[in-house]
């Protein structure tokens, strides 16, 4: 694996909450969330099992882990349009990176790109239910 | 006492009535607050607030048994609080009026009372389609529990096929217990609650009316009704939360024991043995919610000075300018109102679009409206929905609210099919 040319985990976050900040207005950063969610491809009907289900979330989100070399992929899906642009986000800032990587990173995208104080607390609720199944993932492929 | 009675015309009146809500002057997003959540909870006026305030600032003591000035104060506005919900709902005595926790816990203590001293194995309790789950979950516990069985009656949009309806199955089933929802949170529908009334009497069926949504939009007259058991909560009848009532009507006391046992509901105890007291006080065990009963009472008083009635009357008038409004929303389904009686609350879909983005990006606008089940989810898996958005209104909404909310929703679902 050529480490050198794969941007870090911080380094991707740094560009989510960049693209995210560039907007003032809230209605835009959603516009900017459904449009993630719009041109995710999600996952096929046949992989939406109950067990991909993240509990904690108000719609259904998906979200499904593979290990390709050393590194996770992560897909993931929902029936609703911004859960589904959030589940993406965050599937793509985590994608290509080893579990080690992973469990050793803490994200700060949260709070910096103001999501935390802005989704209602179920919601929050929700977004932090995808980031603690994607530390389950990497913990559960670390030991495997 | 009155408020803004002399105001016309009817949109200063509004304006008037808005001015007691202190919510309404506050911004969610920078936006001004449009409230349209009414059926979840309705918001506070001012006297309700300050009753709450007034009662821990000046008469806070425990309630009955006091033998000092701050007892008694509080004793009485307890008790005033009952007698005006009894005179409210038209109970033909004080004490047919129990307070609990909310409608939920009215209901959880019908069932459980009525589970060790009327209903047996096998017996059928009528419910609606169209209940809440606080009116279906304490049955199906008592279902699991000692093995009644739950009919649900179909709710069709003309009175006359639901009065059929309910003769029908009053014939088949022989229910000890019918248990419907004065008006239905989902889609506002009011069942003819008289009416049926009249048909339980004429079967000498008992019902139980939840009242949690119809109290809000309804002159209810219980005694006259026959009903037998009637449950609401303060919270959505514009007083505190916490506080509720089970109306039961008199002849019910002796065959109905207490449900919860303590203090305040004994009339002697010893070691070995206890006597309970004489309703209401044996349905209401230990400390009760006393500020909540300040504030309640002082709902009802308020609801009274600004006469009541017309903001009724008006409620209707928004109503039907909602459904025309939302009508005309490209896109979206409105459950219901083709031609049965409703109160202001209306649920839509949007056949393409996720609720729940739907009041995401409605929040972002302003506009408080509920997206989900509404814990409804009997009859929304029946009409093979997930959830729906449900605007639901106050007298203290406003036309422009109405139309605002409506190009809200038009706006979001341009934003989420564009």
């Amino acid at each position: 694996m050529p480490e050198v040319q794969r941007m870090g985990l911080a380094e991707k976050e740094q560009q989510l909450i960049d693209d995210l900040n560039m907007f003032d207005e809230w209605m835009d950063k959603y516009q900017f969330i459904i449009d993630m969610g719009k041109e995710s491809e999600g996952l096929p009907d046949a992989e939406k099992t109950d067990d991909l289900l993240v509990k904690g979330c108000q719609s259904r989100v998906w979200l499904k882990a593979e290990k390709v070399g050393d590194v996770l992929v992560f897909r993931s899906d929902s029936d609703a349009i911004i859960p589904k642009g959030i589940a993406a986000m965050i599937a793509r800032l985590y994608s290509g990176h080893t579990p080690e990587e992973i469990l050793a990173f803490r994200p700060t995208f949260v709070e910096k790109t103001g999501l935390a104080q802005h989704l209602t607390p179920t919601r929050a609720n929700g977004l932090s239910a995808i980031l603690k199944r994607i530390q389950q993932y990497a913990l559960a492929y670390k030991t495997a | 006492m009155s408020y803004c009675v002399d105001i016309s015309p009817l949109d200063k009146r509004v304006e008037c009535w808005r001015s007691h809500f202190p919510q309404l002057r506050r911004k969610v997003h920078g936006r001004p607050l449009v409230y349209l959540d009414n059926a979840a909870t309705s918001l506070k006026p001012r006297d309700v607030i300050e009753a709450v305030q007034q009662y821990y600032l000046r008469d806070n003591a425990n309630v009955h048994r006091a033998n000092h000035a701050l007892g008694h104060a509080s004793t009485t506005v307890y008790e005033d609080a009952r007698k005006a919900v009894a005179q409210l709902i038209g109970a033909a005595a004080t004490q047919e009026i129990i307070f609990t926790g909310g409608t939920t816990d009215s209901i959880n203590a019908l069932a459980t009372a009525l589970s060790k001293s009327y209903l047996q194995r096998g017996d059928v309790v009528l419910l609606s389609e169209l209940e809440h789950h606080s009116n279906i979950v304490p049955w199906l516990e008592l279902s699991q529990r000692m093995g009644i069985q739950l009919v649900y009656l179909p709710i069709a949009e003309d009175d006359d096929r639901v009065v059929k309806a309910l003769e029908e199955h009053i014939e088949r089933h022989r229910p000890r217990l019918l248990a419907v929802t004065h008006a239905s949170n989902l889609t506002g529908r009011v069942l003819p609650i008289e009416r049926m009334a009249e048909v339980a009497r004429q079967y000498e069926v008992p019902m139980m009316v939840d009242g949690a949504q119809g109290v809000v939009h309804h002159r209810i007259d219980v005694a006259k009704l026959g009903l037998d058991f009637y449950a609401f909560s303060s919270h959505k009848l514009y007083g505190p939360m916490g506080i509720g009532v089970l109306y039961i009507r008199k002849k019910w006391h002796d065959v109905l024991p207490p449900f919860r046992f303590g203090g305040g509901m004994i009339d002697e105890v010893d070691y070995q043995s206890v006597s309970y007291a004489q309703a209401p006080y044996k349905y209401e065990a230990g400390t009760p919610h006393v500020a909540g009963a300040a504030g309640l009472l002082a709902a009802v008083r308020f609801l009274e000075s600004i006469h009541w009635e017309e903001g009724l009357a008006y409620e209707q008038q928004l109503l039907r300018v909602a459904v025309d409004t939302l009508r005309k929303v490209d896109g979206i389904r409105l459950l219901g109102h083709e031609g049965g009686q409703y109160d202001p609350i209306v649920s839509v879909y949007a056949p393409k679009v996720h609720h729940y983005d739907l009041a995401v990006l409605m929040d972002q606008m302003g506009v408080a409206v509920r997206a989900g089940h509404h814990c409804v989810q009997p009859y929304l898996k029946k009409l093979g929905l997930k959830g729906t958005v449900r605007i639901s209104l106050a007298f203290y909404n406003t036309e422009e609210e109405v139309e605002y909310c409506a190009d809200a929703l038009k706006r979001s679902i341009q934003i989420l099919t564009g």
